[in-house]
């Protein structure tokens, strides 16, 4: 418990001129709900999944939800970040689309052309597995950590068509260089790369970020090769990434695991027009910099260290106004940021969680939060949707929740 | 002005009478200087000296049984108008603040009660902790050591030999400084400012056993603690390796070591009253681990080398700290706890109920931005020799406590700011 930290919950602040008005789709970690909140943070539409979420959920132009969600019984449940199934649910939560496959995890990219490009985990032959490099000393040469237990699992991307046959597919470890792509000594050694986020560019190619090698990657869709590498001794474990619409990339640089241990995460807007990014600025505080980092929040003179930190959940996403939205997963805090760092909107999740641990419930976790503007062709205005629960700013949401009990309710402190 | 949750709430966000440990708070406040306030926030003491304009800010300040503060300062390097410049001026200081942090051309002071210099002593190298013989808790101690303090150190003096760097297994290769792993060194210094008693890495530790993490930096083993035990040994904390380590005195031998594979960039060891060691595991670079980070306050016996007790949060996520903090034991079993990167302090009892907390509300620029971050905390019981005879009324302190006590915070509803 930390009261300093956590009582403070639900709209907290918003300017009203600058924000980039519209609806926050967030997901929860705990329960199997996606809401959808209005600039008041008041639930204005919500799905509920038969499964939980696993990761992150978008919602399409048509007005579907797109997410990516658990499967029981996976045989790769224990790793971080598992789902299984990615499931397309209309306005009202119907199921219109579904692709199971148990090795998917992560993120997902809905692509223009109606294909969708999806995150597996592979096994890594073991004469390549064997030759994977870490960063600094290797753990288990120094006699710390765990050794594996098993295969290496390394991340292939997918392109599969609505019905499901995969028409174009990269293997990691075709690709990467065991000794230039390093994975992490402190994390579990069962992964090399562990994809979290994958998006296609405007010039065609594909993007993917890998958490724990500190590394973007954007292929070349033809051959299969790497064109530009970012981020090992710069990213420090990053959870997301996305494309802008002027090509530059959008990272959330979490703070995990690097040479000098803090907690200070970083968004970074990167520019992939940067043949040679440099390395500059290493081993102080606030991670290193590099001639390929085109914006950064927060900037310099904003910082209050400490104040802006997820050492896992994250997203971050360009709003057409030039302000960034950023989910500080752990904390369940979503905000909005303009250019210049200063606090434009920012919301803490205080929806009750559905079940499991209160403790979780508690924090109020977020995966992801993605704003869509009033305009946006995906929200239906239905007038016979009733509103499903009001917060006033500020407060808990006092409203039952749906398959929750009252009594449940009480026991959690609403 | 960026996040609201972590700096809205001020002072003391949350106090139980019935279990917390009622007594008087010491801690260097930022831009006022060391204070002391009672349980409920008020202030009832601050250290002001002849150097009004120039606060004295230490990490880490200490009373003492004879009534005197004690504690060491450092020239900030971030903050030039900050500080204090030793007599002779400074002997030079580490650019690459973040392997040699706080290290510098240091003193330990005693100051008085109206925040003049009583005693200083010119500490070179030293860095991040110091013990005031005076307060060890055997006689043994501080009958022999009167007036002496131990202090870590990186000195030039204990810099490895390359044959032996070459031997040190772990780190991030080519980290050096400037080619050379410097180690660290513990020094005991006398009242007249003599070194009477050194301890150096380079003699005593092992190259395997104490080898370097996977991601570290080759540089020294980032010292951050030292406590005179009961039986004579001394408790050295090395952050870097992940371990506590007990020193024999005055031989140097490496006698135990505790918390391999527990501890993580391991903060303010100490030995408890039981015998028990008390730690602040800070969980940065927790291994084999993808969970959100945590922090613990983590008590191990070193009889077994088992941890029998220990404080997460609840999430766990709810305390981290990647680096700082520091733990205190209280009279009646209460654990303060000081969560250095996140600015509070904060009281749990053995079950782990919070009991007391405090969001520190005063901030200075420090590291290239605003903090209200604080290093260690004490707790002193209303009791203790050093407040015999002396005001502690806050009303002495109306201003201050006007902008940073009670009246300041408390009875503060958050209401959101929709403009």
């Amino acid at each position: 418990m930390s009261v300093a930290f956590t009582s403070i919950k639900g709209l907290t602040f918003y300017d009203t001129r600058r924000a980039f008005n519209g609806f926050t789709l967030i997901t929860p970690v705990e329960g199997n709900g996606v809401w959808l909140i209005d600039m008041y943070g008041r639930v204005v539409h919500q799905w509920e999944l038969s499964r939980q979420p696993a990761w992150q959920a978008e919602l399409l132009s048509n007005g579907h939800l797109l997410c990516h969600a658990r499967v029981e019984d996976n045989p790769l449940g224990l790793l971080e970040g598992a789902g299984g199934a990615l499931l397309e649910l209309d306005w009202n939560g119907n199921k219109v689309w579904e692709h199971k496959d148990p090795y998917l995890h992560h993120g997902f990219f809905r692509m223009e052309n109606g294909n969708t490009l999806v995150i597996k985990w592979t096994e890594v032959p073991e004469e390549i597995a064997r030759k994977v490099k870490t960063e600094g000393t290797d753990s288990i040469s120094l006699g710390r950590g765990a050794k594996r237990k098993g295969s290496m699992w390394g991340d292939a991307i997918q392109e599969i068509t609505p019905e499901g046959k995969v028409v174009w597919e990269w293997i990691g470890h075709e690709y990467l260089d065991p000794e230039v792509d390093v994975t992490c000594p402190v994390c579990p050694p069962d992964e090399w790369t562990h994809a979290t986020s994958v998006a296609e560019m405007p010039d065609g190619s594909i993007m993917a970020s890998f958490m724990e090698s500190n590394l973007i990657v954007i292929i070349d869709k033809g051959s299969g090769d790497i064109k530009w590498r970012f981020g090992r001794k710069i990213l420090r474990h990053q959870h997301f990434a996305t494309v802008l619409d002027n090509g530059n990339l959008l990272v959330f640089d979490n703070d995990r695991h690097a040479f000098v241990p803090r907690s200070d995460s970083r968004i970074l807007e990167l520019d992939p027009n940067v043949a040679n990014p440099t390395l500059e600025r290493m081993y102080l505080r606030y991670g290193a910099q590099s001639n390929a980092i085109a914006w950064v929040y927060p900037p310099e003179e904003r910082l209050i260290p400490g104040h802006f930190f997820s050492s896992t959940l994250a997203s971050c996403q360009r709003l057409p106004n030039g302000n960034t939205l950023i989910c500080e997963g752990i904390w369940g805090r979503v905000f909005e940021t303009n250019p210049r760092g200063e606090l434009i909107w920012e919301f803490v999740n205080n929806l009750p969680s559905y079940e499991t641990s209160p403790t979780k419930s508690q924090a109020c976790m977020l995966y992801s939060a993605f704003r869509y503007g009033m305009k946006y062709s995906g929200l239906k205005r239905d007038n016979t949707l009733p509103v499903k629960r009001q917060a006033t700013p500020g407060t808990l949401a006092k409203e039952k929740a749906i398959d929750v009990s009252a009594k449940r309710l009480k026991a959690l402190g609403y | 002005m960026s996040n609201i949750t972590k700096a809205a709430l001020r002072g003391v966000t949350y106090y139980n009478p019935f279990k917390a440990y009622d007594g008087y708070t010491l801690f260097d406040a930022p831009d006022l200087g060391p204070i002391l306030i009672d349980i409920e926030g008020n202030i009832v003491h601050i250290w002001y000296g002849p150097h009004s304009l120039t606060r004295l800010q230490s990490p880490h300040w200490r009373l003492l049984p004879n009534g005197l503060l004690s504690g060491w300062l450092h020239r900030d390097f971030t903050s030039s108008d900050r500080g204090f410049e030793p007599e002779g001026g400074h002997i030079g200081f580490f650019p690459e603040r973040s392997a040699f942090d706080g290290a510098g051309d240091n003193v330990i002071v005693e100051i008085d009660w109206d925040g003049s210099i009583a005693w200083q002593v010119r500490v070179p190298y030293q860095t991040h902790d110091f013990f005031p013989l005076d307060i060890a808790p055997s006689d043994e101690w501080s009958q022999k050591g009167k007036g002496h303090y131990l202090y870590p150190a990186y000195h030039p003096d204990g810099i490895f030999p390359d044959s032996l760097a070459k031997k040190w297994q772990g780190g991030v290769p080519g980290t050096e400084y400037n080619g050379k792993l410097w180690g660290d060194i513990i020094c005991e210094v006398d009242r007249d400012g003599k070194v009477v008693w050194e301890w150096k890495t380079r003699d005593h530790l092992d190259p395997v056993l104490d080898a370097f993490p996977p991601l570290d930096m080759r540089a020294n083993f980032h010292s951050n603690a030292i406590f005179p035990c009961h039986d004579g040994t001394i408790l050295w904390s090395g952050r870097v390796l992940c371990q506590i380590h007990k020193v024999a005195y005055p031989s140097g031998g490496v006698v135990g070591r505790y918390g391999k594979g527990q501890l993580f960039h391991q903060h303010d060891s100490k030995e408890l009253p039981n015998g028990n060691i008390l730690t602040l595991d800070n969980g940065s670079h927790r291994s084999n681990f993808y969970g959100p980070e945590y922090s613990r306050s983590v008590e191990i016996d070193p009889k077994t080398g088992k941890v029998v007790w220990e404080y997460t949060a609840d999430p766990p996520s709810n305390f981290y700290t990647s680096v700082g903090a520091g733990s205190d034991r209280l009279p009646n079993g209460n654990t303060l706890i000081s969560d250095y990167y996140n600015g509070r302090f904060f009281e749990v009892t053995r079950e782990k109920e919070l009991v007391w907390e405090y969001s520190i509300p005063m901030w200075r620029q420090r590291f290239g931005g605003t903090t209200n971050m604080v290093y260690r905390v004490h707790r002193y019981s209303k009791n203790h020799p050093a407040f015999k005879g002396k005001d502690l009324d806050p009303a002495r302190w109306k201003w201050e406590n006007l902008v940073y006590g009670p009246p300041a915070w408390k009875n503060r509803e958050f209401k959101p700011c929709i403009f």
